[in-house]
């Protein structure tokens, strides 16, 4: 060989090659057991006397020697509180080489090696529960507990060290090599345990990751092991809010077949939530559906309840109220039946949300008060900040202000407490549309401007949300230019699917008798929301400015459809039939719109709506009838 | 060959360092940039040895895996002692109030670490961050304590990117503005210089030793090799010691065994 060595170095077709040319030398030119010992502690990332021992028992009673010598060779390092290393690079030629030369062996070291690993995480439990236990017999007082534990674990950190994560990622490491198939199943249950850390850096889960693509990007690991991988790797960028990265990672994930319905049914979920995250609502809905049979397969309730939910939640955000309501009403009794809390109260107020969007005020509030102490009974806060709101709503659509006002500052500081912002900045804006019902317009829009800043901090669509709050409330003042102002503010902002702050705009451009505008903002909105209830109620009061009044109750009444109690569309309806001159029918609409109104303030547009038709048209009949109908109706308390 | 014996020669840069440390240059923050095997951390380890017993001093290899930020904290704080450590140790528990630790059910983690992960935990990440820029302003409010420390990251390559995000922003930022800190980081991949701290900082890249060094190095071991060969092999790898270093010791066994 050292005669050959420079001119094969010469010869060598990358360094790579040329490396192992003298790595080989040196390898070769060991005594046999140093050279088995040096071969054997190239598998794990770190070794001593005892780990070589595990991979080499034949040579136990010469291990410290042999050690001895290793650690003098040139890449072999050091390795704080473990021992030492094979260097880097030296330790990734020789495993290509011992993998491709003698997978057998390799095979065999890895199991070892994993043996090892396994028996030193069992011993720091067994030594750490007995302590314990001794510990908790001898002493009562928590506090003194706690200290004299803290103490033990101070004074024993080298019996402890299995408790290391690192430790865990090892053994795993060679157990995807000693048992593929067990290795597959031990990064999916490790995974779970560790994509769910206090300080949300996921530090623990990428290190996991990073050691087992060692052997998939070595081409010795495939499948079921090399899937899982990815997974985690697809859910650890989706937490660290990487969504356009998460989705190509699980779209990558999806190119493979497997026959693990485990693996596909949490991929399709985890992918159908990035592409809620991105507004990508049919392809969300397609992964859910895609991942429910694949739960009901496997027999995973917390999965498929999960993935029902989730598809309540895409019908609700698709406007589609009877659909989100059944997935609600069908996921509930499976959390019930497994005693899932979180997921219960999380259905309940769910269905609260769609009763209120069908403005069934009683049935929502009845289902917010009984997710309320469902939350407070496993101590959510968030869950139950946004139950005291969402009461709030219910008391604003109802103008019982004082009441709204009394739980939207309950709900502030629960809120504040657990530095939840988004729910901090919602609070205060609905403070603000109080405030603008009450006319304090001056402190309405103070309030809706202070939410800018923090919203700022959040998220461009959340800063839209506060311009299109404020603009909302330019529209109650009847400053018109300033509220289309707002609301195109908001819509530069944020580009995305918000289809409600168009047909905001479009409400104005309507208030305004412009219609041009209103139309090019209808069609922008339906392109994005074509089925949404008040699109149908914005077409059908831009047919009404239109004078086109059959084909305005045509949309009034499939805004209907979603929302029987839709007031705003029967007195929509009423209109048309005013103005058609059909004074009885147009009598009968208003009467049923006022059966589904909850609230004087809520006929305030309508009565005004009139007014102008009046004065406009002073011989058009009937409308002093209804006008006096709208201004003497009172709201049934029951 | 150096005034260290057993080793090649690192003098230029074992040079920069003493500079460091004395003052003698302004940069107070040292990139070492290098291929596997160019030595980097063989130098690290002399930097160590040089503030062994003079200089309060903390090295860290990311190449254990898994290092979080409160293990990098936990780490550095337990290696200098807690106790120097108030303003951190106060603003934990302030972020802690009101929760408790049950260490019988976190044993792998140790309390300091427990408590600076909770002390890091908030639901959103701005507030995330806020935390950890107080925590990261309270650590260097600590450590300008010190007459001169010195902090050195090895294998920065193998760092998680949350922590290496955070190094190269708050960390490194606030080390910039403690006149009394040197930073030392090393790796195959090195923080890119930020604007208000680039100034401060020198970035060095390890290049191959020449092979007279080589050739004197194995005189001093003993190995029995033609110095045509020693550069034969020097130029076959451009100067890079590892593979150079184990080509010498498989020509030290033959010889031996021979």
């Amino acid at each position: 060989m050292s005669d050959d060595l420079l001119k094969n170095l010469s010869e060598a077709a990358n360094d790579d090659e040329r490396e192992w040319l003298v790595t080989k030398d040196l390898l070769d030119s060991l005594p046999e057991n140093l050279q088995r010992v040096a071969y054997a502690a190239s598998i794990p990332h770190w070794f001593d006397s005892k780990v070589l021992s595990a991979l080499c028992p034949d040579l136990t009673e010469q291990i410290e020697n042999l050690l001895e010598q290793l650690s003098h060779l040139p890449f072999v390092e050091s390795f704080k509180d473990r021992g030492f290393n094979i260097h880097e690079k030296t330790r990734k030629l020789i495993l290509d080489h011992f993998w491709v030369e003698d997978q057998d062996k390799y095979i065999a070291v890895s199991k070892a090696a994993e043996n090892y690993f396994d028996n030193a995480i069992k011993a720091s439990s067994e030594i750490a529960n007995n302590q314990i236990k001794k510990l908790k017999d001898e002493i009562k007082e928590e506090d003194i507990l706690q200290q004299k534990i803290q103490e033990w674990i101070d004074n024993n950190r080298k019996a402890l060290q299995g408790f290391d994560p690192q430790y865990q990622i090892e053994r795993i490491y060679h157990l995807v090599i000693a048992d593929p198939e067990q290795g597959a199943d031990a990064i999916w249950q490790q995974g779970v345990e560790w994509h769910d850390e206090f300080d949300y850096t996921y530090a623990t889960l990428t290190s996991f990751i990073k050691a087992i693509h060692e052997h998939i990007d070595n081409g010795r690991v495939k499948d079921r092991a090399k899937y899982w991988v990815l997974y985690w790797e697809g859910v650890v960028a989706s937490k660290q809010y990487q969504y356009l990265n998460a989705k190509k990672i699980f779209n990558h994930l999806m190119s493979f077949v497997s026959k693990d319905n485990r693996l596909w049914a949490m991929a399709n979920e985890d992918l159908g939530d990035v592409h809620n995250q991105l507004s990508e609502l049919p392809e969300a809905r397609a992964r859910y559906e895609e991942a429910l049979p694949l739960y009901r397969a496997i027999g995973e309730k917390i999965g498929e309840a999960n993935c029902i939910k989730a598809l309540g939640d895409v019908h609700n955000q698709l406007s589609e109220l009877p659909e989100a309501r059944a997935r609600y009403e069908e996921a509930l009794p499976l959390y019930r039946a497994i005693g899932e809390k979180i997921g219960e109260a999380n259905c309940i107020k769910a269905l609260g949300d769609v009763h209120n969007q069908l403005s069934e005020l009683p049935e929502a509030r009845a289902r917010y008060e009984e997710a309320l102490p469902l939350y407070r009974a496993i101590g959510e806060k968030i869950g139950e900040a946004n139950c005291i709101k969402a009461l709030g709503d219910v008391h604003n659509q109802l103008s019982e202000l004082p009441e709204a006002r009394a739980r939207y500052e309950e709900a502030l500081p629960l809120y504040r407490a657990i530095g939840e912002k988004i729910g901090e900045m919602y609070t205060i804006l609905n403070l603000a549309d109080v405030a603008s019902k009450e006319k304090k317009f001056d402190l309405a829009i103070q309030l809706a401007e202070s939410t800018i800043e923090t919203a700022k901090k959040i998220s461009p669509s959340n800063v839209a949300s506060a311009f299109n709050n404020l603009a909302n409330i330019y529209e109650k003042k009847k400053d018109y230019p300033k509220a289309i102002e707002f609301y195109t503010k908001a819509m530069e902002i944020f580009t995305g699917s918000q289809a409600y702050m168009i047909r905001n705009r479009a409400n104005v451009y309507l208030k305004m008798a412009d219609a041009e505008n209103a139309e090019k903002d209808i069609v922008r909105a339906e392109q994005i929301q074509p089925n949404n209830p008040f699109l149908f109620l914005r077409k059908g009061e831009l047919a009404n400015l239109k004078g086109n009044f059959e084909e305005a109750i045509i949309f009034f009444m499939k805004a209907i459809d979603i929302i029987p109690r839709f007031s705003g569309a029967f007195f929509g309806i009423g209109m048309s039939n005013l103005r058609a001159g059909k004074i009885q029918e147009a009598k009968i609409s208003y009467q049923q719109g006022l059966s589904f109104t909850d609230a004087v303030d809520e006929l305030e547009d309508t009565i005004e709506e009139l007014e102008k038709l009046k004065s406009r048209q002073p011989s058009l009949l009937g409308v002093d009838d209804i006008l006096e109908m709208l201004k003497t109706w009172k709201p049934d308390k029951k | 060959m150096s005034h260290h014996s057993n080793r090649l020669d690192r003098d230029e840069e074992l040079e920069f360092f003493e500079k460091m440390l004395s003052g003698g240059i302004s940069d107070r923050i040292l990139l070492i940039h290098a291929d596997g095997g160019m030595g980097k951390s063989h130098l690290l380890r002399e930097f160590v040895q040089e503030c062994q017993n003079k200089i309060i001093h903390v090295a860290m290899d990311f190449k254990s895996g898994g290092i979080s930020i409160p293990e990098l904290l936990s780490r550095l704080c337990d290696a200098i002692g807690w106790e120097h450590f108030d303003n951190l140790s106060t603003l934990i528990q302030q972020f802690n109030t009101g929760t408790t630790i049950n260490i019988s059910e976190n044993i792998l983690l140790g309390q300091n670490k427990i408590a600076i992960e909770q002390a890091l935990n908030a639901p959103d990440e701005e507030t995330r961050e806020k935390q950890r820029v107080a925590i990261t302003d309270a650590l260097f409010h600590d450590l300008r304590a010190f007459p001169k420390a010195v902090l050195i990251f090895d294998t920065f390559n193998d760092c998680d990117p949350v922590v290496a995000k955070w190094i190269s922003g708050a960390f490194l930022t606030r080390a910039c503005h403690a006149k009394n800190i040197i930073v030392v980081i090393a790796g195959r991949i090195i923080p890119e210089p930020a604007l208000d701290w680039h100034g401060i900082c020198h970035e060095l890249v390890l290049h191959g030793i020449e092979s007279k060094h080589f050739e004197e190095y194995a005189k001093s071991k003993g190995i029995k090799v033609h110095p045509e060969r020693i550069r034969g092999i020097c130029d076959a790898f451009n100067g890079r010691p590892l593979p150079i270093l184990n080509q010498l010791e498989a020509y030290n066994l033959q010889e031996r065994h021979s």
